[in-house]
């Protein structure tokens, strides 16, 4: 049978481990609307009886069983698989939608308009080829659709840089994140096999995890001493202590530039299917890229066409063989008049024969390249051929926003789901705090009660 | 299931955010006249969007063409009219002076007016229309006829900048569509390589001027057979022929105008497309943004009612 020295202790065993509990209500009550934070949990159990070969003993009172993290890792595992799913897509849409932003069709101002004005200001000098102010207006017309075609292409070849920094900082943020949860695991797992509650430090890894889920396509797996391995398909990132450091290079396939994911210094490559950095090499290498081509195959067959027909012609000089636009044009980024025809506009070729001011069919010869099918074997007009450019970004841009709203979905469901099992409820903490608070009351009692009994026993030797 | 601060708060928040992206949306809408900002938004009318607008912007510059043109032949057909009237003159003229009851005094008399006709026919052959020669081919700027006088300063004939008198002038009126809108000196009065044959306005003109000059005997050098009933003869069926180039101009007229009308139909099609393919339903617009801000009334003020609740309150 206990003696009142192990009442009083069980009493005084209640008051630390219901102070733990309530101290456990006010961390997850301080962290209620703290972002990567686990609610933690307090178990108890019975502590064992002091004298366990007793016939009459009612038990120690109370112990921890375990303080710990409330967490599932099934739902973790989706998370992240989703994750990676919804960094692909919110970074394609993102920079999908700059890079329409980029051209500014339906919004007036456009290449489409200014092409549109070219034409349109040819035909104008087909009507008045013996006058300057046509010539004048033409020139005028032609440099601004010019400038628009250099601009556009520049700041497409500016959002390309832009996405290759991105994706360099981006492998660097990889590298530091795999880093940091190596470091974690050796804290975690020194701390755990030190009997020392470890939530704080695997809620920063589970904050780390996510992030990298976010960049690049990862599977986990914990092992039984609390670290965990971080894999990227068929390649270890981190194994417990240890990280493996990736890096980016370019490769170049029929004359294509490609970027390729080295593992280490091994020589292996990684094949990123998710995440943020696979988007941005889908839209350096296939997206932008391609758009730029488009580009420079829109402004070569519209400098050449032109030309082709322009030297044929006569100006008012009465003079042929001079190219309307400037004859090294290889790209949208060289396409600009040529320096004869911005330094005497009277040079345009308007007319077939020398000496025919009135003669208009090189004009017309030009302003109908507009209905003539140029472009991918015959099938389209010039005009045809940018609006499929425009088209096309608008399309993967909305491929994107759709798939992005399908992920989001998902991961809004799963954040629910995560929050439902990991998350604070302040109305359950509060609920919580009543037990506590009246558990530990009772306890007190229960010290104050014993005393009170030491105190007769003592009074009854005293007599 | 367990609910969360932060569940609720996020929940607040999304719809909140919601809402405001879907007010600010239909502000932007209302704002700019069109619902479609971005291809991304809808493709397909976007692709009818810019494809109507360059169909738009071609028909405005056909439309354009169509005017010049039209001003063109107007211009030609009142000159041709004018020269026409002249010719009519003319020949009534070398009518009277073919009547007996005129004596030599009399025919001199009418030759000296038919000179004045030729001098006014002369200008009306160079006739320009602001800049441009009408009926000088492409030499547009430059007189198509030069005049050849004798040491009298009079008129003996013309001859016709032949590089250039025979050029055509298009317009381009719709799609892959040109249309001839002049009509040349040489088919008018002087077919290139006729000069001083009868196909020769001017020669015709001179010579019967010439023939009733000298008491209807042609000139010495010509033909007895060149009477002033021949040359008469002549000047008709040139007439006949600047006839035939003005009712050419009038079928002209008319194909410009009536591509003019399709042209008009067509923009009102072609704005209905483009309407329906970007623009805003005004009354739909109005209603969804009453709905949409009912909606985030009533979320603001459940939202706000809810969040600041908690068992914390009762506990006090």
């Amino acid at each position: 049978m206990s003696s009142l020295a192990d009442i009083l202790n069980t009493g005084r065993n209640a008051l630390r481990v219901q102070q733990l509990a309530m101290q456990v209500v006010g961390q997850n009550t301080s962290n209620a609307d703290t972002e990567g934070y686990t609610r933690r949990r307090l178990e108890l159990c019975t502590a064992p009886p002091y004298d366990s070969l007793g016939r009459w003993d009612a038990g120690a009172g109370v112990d921890i069983q375990h303080l710990g993290r409330i967490r599932d890792q099934l739902i973790d595992e989706q998370y992240r698989r989703e994750s990676s799913q919804l960094g692909y897509w919110s970074q394609r849409d993102d920079v999908l939608g700059r890079v329409e932003e980029i051209f500014s069709e339906l919004g007036g101002s456009a290449i489409s308009d200014q092409l549109q004005d070219f034409w349109a200001a040819w035909s104008e000098l087909s009507n008045q080829p013996e006058g300057q102010a046509a010539r004048l207006s033409l020139v005028e017309t032609a440099q601004t659709l010019t400038t628009g075609v250099r601009r556009v292409y520049d700041e497409l070849a500016s959002r390309f840089g832009t996405v290759d920094k991105q994706m360099v900082d981006d492998v660097t943020e990889v590298n530091a994140i795999t880093s940091h949860i190596a470091q974690l695991n050796v804290q975690i797992v020194r701390a755990e096999t030190d009997g020392l509650e470890a939530s704080d430090l695997r809620d920063a890894r589970d904050s780390a995890l996510d992030r990298l889920s976010q960049l690049i396509n990862i599977t986990t797996q914990e092992n039984g001493d609390g670290a965990v391995n971080v894999y990227n398909g068929g390649q270890i990132l981190v194994q417990v202590d240890r990280h493996t450091e990736i890096s980016i290079s370019a490769e170049s396939h029929n004359g294509r530039v490609s970027s390729v994911f080295n593992y280490g210094s091994s020589g292996r490559k990684l094949t990123l299917e998710g995440g943020e950095i696979k988007a941005l090499m889908d839209i350096r290498d296939q997206d932008i890229g391609r758009v730029m081509d488009d580009m420079d195959e829109f402004a070569v067959n519209l400098a050449h066409r032109v030309n082709d027909i322009h030297t044929q012609g006569y100006g008012l000089t009465n003079t042929n063989g001079i190219e309307f636009f400037a004859a090294d044009v290889t790209g949208a980024s060289s396409l600009r008049l040529s320096s004869l025809i911005t330094d005497d506009p009277s040079r345009i070729a308007t007319a077939s024969a020398a000496n025919a001011p009135g003669d208009n069919s090189i004009a017309l010869q030009i302003a109908g390249i507009q209905n003539e099918k140029l472009m991918n074997n015959g099938r389209s007009t010039l005009d045809d051929y940018y609006r499929d450019i425009v088209l096309q970004v608008g399309s993967r841009k909305s491929y994107a926003t759709g798939q992005l709203k399908v992920e989001q979905a998902a991961m809004n469901h799963l954040e629910n789901r995560r929050q439902s099992v990991s998350g604070v409820s302040l109305d359950e903490e509060m609920t919580r705090l009543i037990q506590v608070q009246q558990a530990y009351d009772a306890a007190a009692r229960i010290v104050n009660t014993v005393d009170e009994m030491m105190q007769t026993v003592l009074t009854l030797g005293a007599s | 299931m367990r609910v969360t601060e932060l569940q609720r708060q996020r929940a607040f928040t999304q719809g909140i955010n919601d809402r405001q992206t879907n007010l600010v949306r239909l502000q932007e809408e209302l704002a700019a006249g069109r619902s479609l900002f971005t291809p991304s938004e809808n493709v397909r009318k976007a692709d009818q969007a810019l494809h109507t607008e360059d169909l738009l912007a071609m028909d405005v510059q056909y439309a354009r063409n169509i005017e010049d043109g039209l001003h063109w032949v107007n211009a030609a057909d009142s000159k041709l009219q004018s020269i026409v009237d002249l010719m009519n003159e003319i020949d009534n003229l070398a009518l009277s002076a073919d009547n007996s009851s005129q004596n030599e005094d009399d025919r001199r008399s009418t030759a000296i007016q038919l000179d004045q006709k030729i001098e006014e026919l002369v200008k009306l052959v160079n006739a320009s229309d602001g800049n441009r020669y009408l009926f000088g081919g492409h030499g547009t700027t430059t007189a198509p006829f030069t005049v050849v006088r004798d040491a009298d300063g009079q008129i003996q004939g013309l001859t016709a900048n032949e590089d250039t008198i025979a050029g055509k002038i298009y317009r381009r009126i719709g799609q892959d569509e040109d249309l001839q809108v002049n009509v040349t000196g040489d088919r008018l009065f002087q077919p290139v390589g006729s000069t001083g044959t009868d196909a020769d306005l001017f020669y015709v003109v001179t010579t019967l001027r010439d023939t009733i000059g000298n008491n209807n005997v042609p000139p010495e050098g010509f033909e007895e057979t060149r009477s002033n009933n021949y040359l008469r003869e002549q000047l008709s069926l040139i007439r006949e022929r600047i006839l035939d180039q003005q009712t050419y101009l009038g079928s002209v007229g008319q194909r410009l105008q009536a591509n003019q009308t399709r042209l008009k139909e067509r923009e009102i099609q072609l704005t209905d497309a483009l309407e329906q393919a970007q623009g805003v339903d005004l009354t739909d617009l109005v209603s969804r943004a009453a709905i949409e801000e009912t909606v985030y009334n009533a979320l603001a003020g459940m939202g706000t009612k809810l969040l600041k609740q908690s068992l914390v309150d009762y506990l006090l």
